[in-house]
């Protein structure tokens, strides 16, 4: 698996594609890519973020949401969630990487919009699991 | 609306606590389980990054919900959240481990109060897996002025759970009873 | 578990109104089978226990005869300054009366005890007088067929083969020799260490000795009076799990506690308390007071209502689990 000590292992074009989603969406403060029992794998910030606790709360918050689905009896692949307050959103997505499922986190401002942040991310996420 | 009551399970990675919660939980629990990227710390497939919940029945329709943390440390802002309200928390520890008498501190000072208030039961599984005897849990947690019930279990056999449980209850109740008796 | 028969026992009082003398009639009545021993009323002044009433002094003259002329009888004021003394107060509470009359029966039996032999000493007093025995390297254990021997301080328990159920049957019921050996046993002791290889839980099987075969006495050095505290958790996980013994548990670990205090919180009658403490004196987690209570408080019955909140909720959540009482 990927581990913490040899970044080198990580596929070069995560880093990319971390780069392109900040470069498409200037009000993103960062990205974060994780494991799904929230280690975190990469990420690009262009302010302070503290990128081992959100992986952590990260995992958390997709795992419940994927057990909140499932208790009201829909499938919980492949989802999404999306945290808003008055300084900005949050959103967590699923990235569904064979034999390592992944999360990717993407703070912004309260300024940026929320399709652009989702369509740029779906975007990410589909650069992630092209082998 | 029934009123509802929370109980805790804490501990390390691989200890039992989703196993434990399964045993006694009226329903499957419901789980948060994900893919165990750290085989280093544990073997198994799984591990738990929400939480566990389960939740058993009692008459007049209130509910005892159960919570079963993730144990590894970096999830412990779910510790703090679930915390709150909790009637008591059962602790299991695992023998196997390095340093169990280690894993025991970092527990015992996140659920701080609930161990002062006697609030608190430490199951040890897998005992003849290491070299740390049941006295040395007892003198360790009596050096740091606590008295707490330790028992060695297995949770996979649900009597054990239940054990816990019943130690955790008498301990809240006999608590409650000295604070309203006058001293001795 | 004990051997003999149990006699009846005779309560009266003296002092009280006529209705306090229904009133105990009638909850003796409804206690048949919830003592150590049977009781019934009676008129008589000879009877074992003799309940007066403090403030009625002709009650308090004929006590003073009746103790004078015959040390073997057992009296419970209605009141006492001395807070260590029990007392049975009108209307008598159906758990305290068990308490007393508990008491008083443990009383009564040692004093037949202390005067006439009448009784071999239980294997638990036999067990505890040898692992106390000054010098006391290892205790050597003979049950039928099978021996075994405890290593001291350590507690460790070593038998001649593996010590299951069966084995353990054998210890409970039947005949079984203890022997405190020494530094001068010392053949003796490695000849038991060739033939009883087989390490073994000892806390189980000494707990099991302390709840079964105490011959309903408490060990001839704890006093119901003196208070004691458990100084670790015996572990149930492999004793086994027996509400009782965690409800008494509960409350020594958090309190020191006389046992006949204990009883009154738990709501258990003080000979089943007695072996519960017998077996945690065998397992070596029981610390006396050096002090007997100067006139401390008796803590009261406090037991949770019922219906308070934390007790019914306490008692619905062992209803679900099918746990406790
Ligand atoms: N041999 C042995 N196995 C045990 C014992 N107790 C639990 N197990 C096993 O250990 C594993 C424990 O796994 P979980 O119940 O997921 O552990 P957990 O405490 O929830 O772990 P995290 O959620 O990762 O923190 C299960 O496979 C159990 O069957 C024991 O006493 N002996
Ligand atoms: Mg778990």
């Amino acid at each position: 698996m990927f581990d913490e000590t040899a970044a080198d292992l990580t596929p070069a074009h995560f880093g990319s594609a971390l780069d392109q989603l900040l470069a498409t969406v200037p009000a993103l403060t960062g990205a974060v890519l994780s494991r799904s029992d929230g280690f975190e794998v990469l990420s690009r910030t262009r302010a302070e973020v503290p990128v081992s606790r959100l992986s952590a709360l990260s995992s958390s918050m997709v795992a419940l949401s994927q057990a909140a689905l499932r208790e009201v009896g829909m499938h919980g692949g492949g989802g999404s969630v999306l945290v808003e307050g008055q300084d900005g959103k949050l959103l967590l997505l699923e990235v569904p990487l064979r034999g390592q499922p992944m999360v990717l986190a993407a703070i912004g401002g309260a300024d940026l919009v929320t399709g652009t942040l989702l369509w740029a991310a779906r975007d990410c996420v589909r650069q992630l699991i092209q082998a | 609306m029934g009123r509802e009551y929370k109980l805790l399970f804490a501990g390390p990675m691989g200890a039992g606590k989703t196993t434990a919660i399964a045993a006694i939980s009226d329903a499957a629990p419901v789980r948060t389980e994900a893919l165990n990227s750290d085989r280093a710390q544990h073997q198994k497939e799984t591990t738990t990054v929400g939480f566990d919940y389960g939740e058993i029945a009692l008459e007049g329709g209130d509910r005892l919900r159960l919570y079963g943390m993730p144990g590894q440390d970096r999830f412990d802002f779910m510790w703090r959240v679930a915390s709150e309200g909790a009637l008591g928390v059962v602790l299991l520890a695992d023998n196997s481990r390095p340093d169990p008498l280690a894993d025991l501190a970092l527990y015992l000072e996140s659920f701080r109060g609930m161990a002062q208030r006697g609030a608190m039961v430490i199951g040890i599984g897998r005992l003849g897996s290491g070299h740390t005897s049941v006295e040395s849990y007892t003198a360790w947690l009596s050096a740091q002025g606590l008295s707490l019930p330790v028992f060695t279990v297995d949770v996979r056999r649900r009597d054990d759970v239940l054990l816990l449980l019943d130690a955790l209850l008498y301990q809240i109740e006999a608590a409650r009873m000295l604070a309203e008796a006058p001293h001795v | 578990m004990s051997t003999h028969t149990p006699r009846t026992r005779r309560i009266t009082c003296i002092g009280f109104d006529w209705r306090a003398e229904v009133s105990l009639k009638e909850t003796l009545t409804l206690l048949r089978g919830k003592t150590r021993e049977p009781w019934q009323y009676t008129d008589e002044l000879t009877a074992d226990v003799v309940v007066y009433e403090t403030h009625n002094a002709l009650a308090q003259a004929m006590v003073r005869r009746c103790a004078a002329e015959d040390a073997g009888r057992v009296f419970f004021p209605s009141s006492s300054e001395d807070d260590s003394v029990l007392t049975l107060r009108y209307p008598f509470g159906a758990s305290r009366l068990v308490s007393c009359l508990d008491s008083a029966s443990l009383q009564l039996q040692g004093r037949l005890a202390a005067t006439e032999h009448a009784e071999a000493p239980s294997l638990c007093q036999r067990l505890d007088d040898a692992l106390r025995t000054p010098g006391t390297l290892a205790v050597a254990i003979r049950a039928g067929g099978q021996q075994g021997w405890l290593s001291l301080p350590e507690r460790e328990l070593h038998w001649s083969q593996p010590l299951g159920v069966e084995e353990i049957a054998e210890l409970l019921s039947g005949e079984v020799e203890v022997e405190a050996l020494g530094p001068t046993e010392g053949a003796a002791l490695r000849r038991l260490e060739s033939a009883a290889r087989h390490a073994a839980p000892a806390e189980g099987l000494l707990w099991a000795i302390g709840i079964a075969r105490s011959k309903g006495s408490l060990l001839s050095r704890l006093d119901i009076a003196r208070p004691c505290r458990l100084r670790r958790w015996p572990d149930f996980g492999a004793i086994g799990r027996r509400s009782l013994d965690i409800r008494c548990a509960s409350l020594l670990t958090q309190r020191e506690l006389a046992p006949s205090h204990l009883a009154m919180m738990a709501g258990i009658p003080l000979g089943v308390m007695g072996n519960f403490l017998n077996a945690c004196a065998l397992v070596g987690v029981l610390e006396t007071s050096k002090t007997l209570p100067a006139a401390a408080a008796v803590p009261q019955a406090a037991t949770l209502p019922q219906e308070s909140g934390l007790g019914s909720m306490l008692r619905r959540i062992r209803t679900a689990l099918a746990i406790g009482h």
